[in-house]
């Protein structure tokens, strides 16, 4: 059970994701729906193949979490940047990613960091709690009649922001004690990974329902 | 390993500490959204009650002036070409020099009435009454009074005048109306004396007559319920601009009307 929830709870949580954003998709069709549908279907499958490296050969996953990483750093800068209305809010996520990204260029290309960089993945968690801060602060800003608990992205947003901060200083440690650790200690460090997992599959759950419960409250209506 | 257990655990509970700080931070986003389009749902509320409330004072108003017209023509206007009807059905062609004088006495009847009409339009017009401003269209009621030569009328304006939002300002210009017409109608008074002052940021206009009075006793603590449906009227009129509406009044004495309205808006 718990080598499901460290190695296959990821990409189970991905693959939620990719369902509530089809669904989603269905209804609004919209590119900014479309391009995380691709996102998360491309996370579900590089995160099983991650889940299988450790799990059967334990050989370095590292470079598949790399290649997350960056294509989490665009993914996530284009979202928050279509989803944000105010100019210097868009501004400020512009930079905000594309210091994630030459962060990334930085630390895989020209320093060639081998092992998980824990920083470089904070900045990125760091950089989405910022965007969903500002994403709740035009909310605030930009009052509407309509239902606020009716707005997906309102839930989306909202699990983004558990699920990055709730994890935050899990990823921030992670190189810590990877290098402290012996191979015997790597069970103590599963644990803290299945928190992050399990996190990300309850965060994915509250999208997929608040998708499924949004549609229940328009059709009643 | 019982250290590197400790620190495992201290990042997990600083973990759920952070994702609970998270859930907190969205319900109060949500309580205070919520709050926020409460706020915003009683202001639109209130801007509706005013607009009803406006709405409703034009109605009177409209009322007011037909029953206004209507009195007007019946007592002077209906009056003079009475006169000049009966001047002219009681000529005689054999009395030259008394038909002369009923033809020039016609004709003073008949520019009389003319001129009433005038006022009438001109006090009753509410374009004219945005064009003039507050300070010139009172002036021109004043005017009218002091012409029946029944009155002392003084009107004294303090301070540098300024323009007001125009409906605000025919909303005052209506109460210093009705205040005026009451005088006439029921003072016996002698001597009225209206001053404007335009003070940065405040507006007062005071009315002020030496007439019979009343009991000031009987109003209802500045309310005004249930005491004529005229200061009421002028109470809910100066409600809706947010100005405050006082009447003193002694028996014998005379009564001041005194209307405050704070002016941040006030055109210089």
């Amino acid at each position: 059970m718990t080598s499901f929830l460290r190695s296959f709870l990821e990409p189970l949580s991905y693959m939620i994701y990719a369902l509530a954003f089809v669904l989603e998709y269905r209804r609004s069709k919209s590119m900014r729906e479309k391009v995380l549908i691709v996102y998360y279907f491309l996370a579900a499958i590089i995160f099983t193949y991650a889940s299988v490296l450790a799990f059967e050969d334990d050989k370095d996953n590292n470079w598949l979490y790399d290649i997350h990483y960056f294509i989490s750093a665009i993914v996530f800068g284009y979202y928050f940047y279509n989803l944000l209305v105010n100019k210097t809010n868009k501004q400020i996520i512009i930079v905000l990613f594309s210091l994630v990204v030459f962060n990334f260029i930085l630390s895989d290309f020209i320093l060639r960091h081998s092992f998980f960089n824990s920083f470089s993945n904070s900045f990125l968690f760091l950089a989405v709690i910022i965007a969903s801060l500002f994403y709740f602060h035009e909310l605030l800003a930009r009052l509407t009649e309509k239902n606020i608990l009716l707005n997906f992205n309102l839930w989306v947003v909202s699990g983004y922001l558990v699920y990055f901060l709730g994890s935050f200083l899990i990823i921030l440690s992670y190189s810590y004690f990877s290098n402290k650790l012996t191979i015997a200690d790597r069970v103590i460090l599963g644990d803290l990974w299945a928190v992050q997992n399990v996190l990300l599959f309850l965060t994915s759950v509250l999208t997929l329902c608040s998708f499924l419960w949004i549609a229940f409250q328009t059709k009643s209506r | 390993m019982d250290s590197l257990s400790n620190q495992v655990t201290i990042i997990i509970v600083a973990s759920i500490f952070f994702i609970i700080v998270a859930i907190g931070i969205i319900i109060l986003i949500l309580v205070y959204q919520k709050r926020q389009l409460q706020y915003l749902n009683e202001k639109n509320q209130m801007q509706i009650n005013f607009d009803k409330e406006l709405f409703e004072s034009q109605l009177e108003i409209k009322e007011q002036t037909l029953k206004s017209i209507s009195q007007e023509i019946h007592d002077n206007i209906g009056q003079c070409l009475s006169l000049a009807k009966l001047n002219i059905n009681t000529m005689n062609n054999n009395d030259l020099a008394g038909m002369q004088d009923k033809i020039n006495a016609s004709k003073e009847l008949i520019s009389k009435a003319i001129q009433d009409l005038r006022d009438i339009s001109k006090s009753l017009n509410t374009d004219h009454i945005k064009d003039l401003g507050l300070m010139r269209s009172v002036e021109y009621e004043l005017g009218m009074i002091r012409k029946s030569g029944s009155y002392s009328v003084n009107f004294e304006v303090k301070g540098e005048p300024y323009r007001l939002d125009p409906r605000k300002e025919l909303i005052i210009f209506r109460i210093a109306q009705e205040v005026l017409q009451n005088i006439v109608k029921h003072a016996r008074a002698t001597s009225i004396s209206v001053q404007l002052k335009f003070q940065p940021g405040l507006l007062l206009l005071e009315i002020a007559d030496n007439g019979t009075g009343f009991d000031a006793g009987m109003l209802n603590l500045n309310i005004y319920d249930g005491y004529g449906l005229g200061l009421r009227n002028m109470y809910n009129r100066a409600k809706i601009i947010n100005a405050d509406f006082n009447l003193a009044s002694t028996l014998e004495k005379g009564t001041t009307v005194t209307l405050t309205l704070k002016t941040e808006d006030a055109e210089k």
